[in-house]
């Protein structure tokens, strides 16, 4: 059978299974959770502003932690499960090329997350636009009282917000390319995080384990690194995606501490090239390794 | 005619244990059993028959081809594995079509094979329910199903009994006798040596993950009971009770051995054992232990007459 068509059956079979699994049910719920959270800061007392409610969840929840997350919860089973539930011999004894199980069940998981975080940031947007015409940063407020001693005292509560920051959205609209480059660098970290994870799922046992401990705990290492060493994990890629774009607004986020970064074009090539060995490296260890059921 | 199944000093590991050691047989074509104890080798063997394990030693081919990873031979095999495992968010049809668009079928002609398959091995409606329902007879038949769905050339079934219901059991053993009859080659394996029986009379007996014999049923009796077995006496007066022991017609040879104790080589346990009880009783040859030192081999045996 043709690579491509049995790629592509392999895809339409396992996306209704992979939306009815209660994992995909999980990882929806954390990317409903993001313009909940969004409507709940613009109505909070000197909270952030709502170009800063759009950045902030985007950076630190989606990017950072909801796309490494759903990768490695959705992507490290695409060829795991099917050992783990002793599924795998149906398909390795048919008359098809192995690679087509990894890529076609891993071609279901990348639509899936692309649909979530389509859904997800596209909803923080439209939460960030909706409230942003009617948002006014409050007032700074003084507060006196009398301590102890009978001093007379006083507390200036207040929440400074980057100007440059409050005036890029002064129409009511994110800044040209700010939702464009955080998708973009959304959806390519959830296609290279989860083929990343489905090669690992390929030939490790416990590729959730293994995944979880790479994204958040070497990758976050990595990534916070000064110097080169950033380069080695995604997220620097993925951030270097916004960087590139929106230098000047992503720069006034204190906690952005990116002082180098690449440009789009050679984060998106090294992104593309990572996606692709991971793959490559997953369909070479299925088409080769013999898969032992436990008993 | 040649032979459908040729194994040469075939190895299987898991890890440290053994799953088959140097494994050399032919199986003819037409409908083998596979019989042997639980955890004999008979799945061990079925996997690397069927392509799913390479062996880690030796050679196997079937139907002249290497099995392991080949899309030629796959297409002319079926394999119904041991585990009851399948898809439990699909209906069986859905299943069963799914392997079939797999074999290269379009969608309306995969969908006719697995109906007919399914009719074949006696799953009604329940095809259109989830298998996360299903009994693990009805499990049985869906992964029978999508073993004969393709009309392969080679059907291997391992313990395709398992799980059935009487009834259900003699439904199956009639579809594998008519898959025989229609050409199809067919491997069973079972460790219940009678559902082989019932099905063919041409055995291959595997223990401890080698070739015990090989042929017709009555053939491998037979040559299990001539198989010499030693067994082990001790007794205060070894001298008196070997010179007893010798005269005994199943006895074929007798030594002693250093600390009381008499090696005894019989060809027929069974009888050797109920004249030694006579033995025992009729001289005062203080009888202190008997043991088999073919206790593997006597349990083989115990399980092929029983």
């Amino acid at each position: 059978m043709h690579f491509l068509r049995t790629t592509l059956l392999f895809w339409r079979t396992y996306l209704p299974r992979i939306l009815r699994a209660r994992r995909t049910l999980i990882v929806a719920l954390g990317c409903a959770l993001i313009p909940v959270v969004a409507l709940f800061l613009l109505g909070i007392k000197y909270g952030p502003s709502p170009i800063e409610v759009f950045m902030y969840p985007a950076y630190y929840m989606v990017l950072m932690v909801l796309v490494p997350l759903a990768a490695v919860i959705t992507g490290s089973v695409i060829v795991s499960e099917e050992v783990e539930d002793r599924t795998i011999s149906y398909l390795l004894t048919r008359p098809i090329p192995r690679a087509t199980i990894l890529l076609g069940r891993w071609l279901a998981c990348a639509t899936v997350l692309s649909v979530m975080f389509v859904g997800t940031l596209g909803g923080l947007r439209a939460v960030v636009e909706w409230k942003a015409p009617t948002w006014k940063p409050t007032e700074p407020q003084t507060v006196e009282w009398t301590d102890r001693r009978g001093e007379k005292r006083t507390r200036t509560r207040e929440r400074e917000t980057a100007p440059e920051l409050l005036a890029a959205m002064e129409d009511g609209e994110l800044p040209e390319g700010l939702f464009e480059a955080v998708l973009v660098s959304a959806l390519l970290g959830a296609a290279v995080y989860s083929a990343l994870f489905a090669a690992l799922g390929t030939s490790n046992r416990h590729p959730m384990i293994v995944g979880l401990g790479y994204a958040f705990a070497i990758e976050l290492f990595l990534s916070n690194l000064p110097g080169s060493s950033q380069a080695l994990s995604v997220q620097y890629y993925l951030r270097s995606l916004l960087l590139s774009e929106n230098p000047e607004l992503w720069g006034r986020l204190q906690e952005v501490q990116l002082k180098t970064y690449d440009t789009t074009t050679q984060a998106l090539t090294t992104l593309a090239i990572v996606l692709v060995v991971s793959l490559a490296a997953g369909s070479w260890v299925i088409s080769r390794r013999q898969y032992i059921l436990s008993a | 005619m040649s032979a459908l199944v040729v194994a040469d000093k075939v190895g299987a590991w898991y890890g440290q244990v053994v799953g088959l050691s140097e494994l050399t047989l032919e199986i003819a074509g037409g409908l083998t059993g596979l019989v042997g104890p639980n955890g004999a080798g008979k799945s061990t063997f079925l996997k690397l028959v069927a392509g799913e394990m390479r062996p880690a030693r030796g050679s196997i081919h079937v139907l002249g081809f290497a099995p392991f990873a080949n899309r030629d031979y796959f297409r002319r095999v079926g394999f119904c594995p041991q585990q009851e495992a399948i898809w439990d968010d699909m209906t069986g049809l859905e299943a069963v079509t799914f392997l079939m668009r797999l074999h290269g079928y379009v969608p309306a002609e995969a969908k006719r094979r697995a109906n007919a398959a399914l009719d074949r091995v006696g799953l009604g409606d329940p095809r259109s329910r989830r298998i996360e329902g299903y009994s693990k007879g009805m499990r049985q038949r869906t992964k029978l199903a999508q073993a004969i769905a393709h009309d392969p050339e080679l059907v291997i079934a391992d313990e395709p009994l398992n799980g059935l219901d009487p009834v259900g059991r003699a439904e199956i053993q009639a579809l594998f006798a008519e898959l025989g009859r229609s050409g199809a080659h067919v491997l069973v394996s079972s460790h219940v040596l009678h559902e082989v029986e019932a099905l063919t009379e041409r055995i291959v007996l595997f223990h401890r993950g080698r070739l015990l014999a090989q042929g017709p049923v009555g053939e491998v009796r037979k040559l299990l009971s001539r198989h010499p077995r030693r067994v082990e006496i001790r007794a205060r007066d070894t001298r008196r009770l070997a010179t007893a022991l010798i005269a005994l017609e199943p006895v074929q040879s007798v030594r002693i051995e250093p600390g009381n104790r008499i090696a005894v080589e019989t060809g027929d346990v069974e009888r050797f054992f109920g004249e030694l009880t006579g033995i025992a009783a009729s001289g005062n040859f203080g009888l202190q232990s008997l043991e088999s030192r073919d206790a593997s081999l006597e349990a083989v045996f115990d399980y092929l007459v029983g």
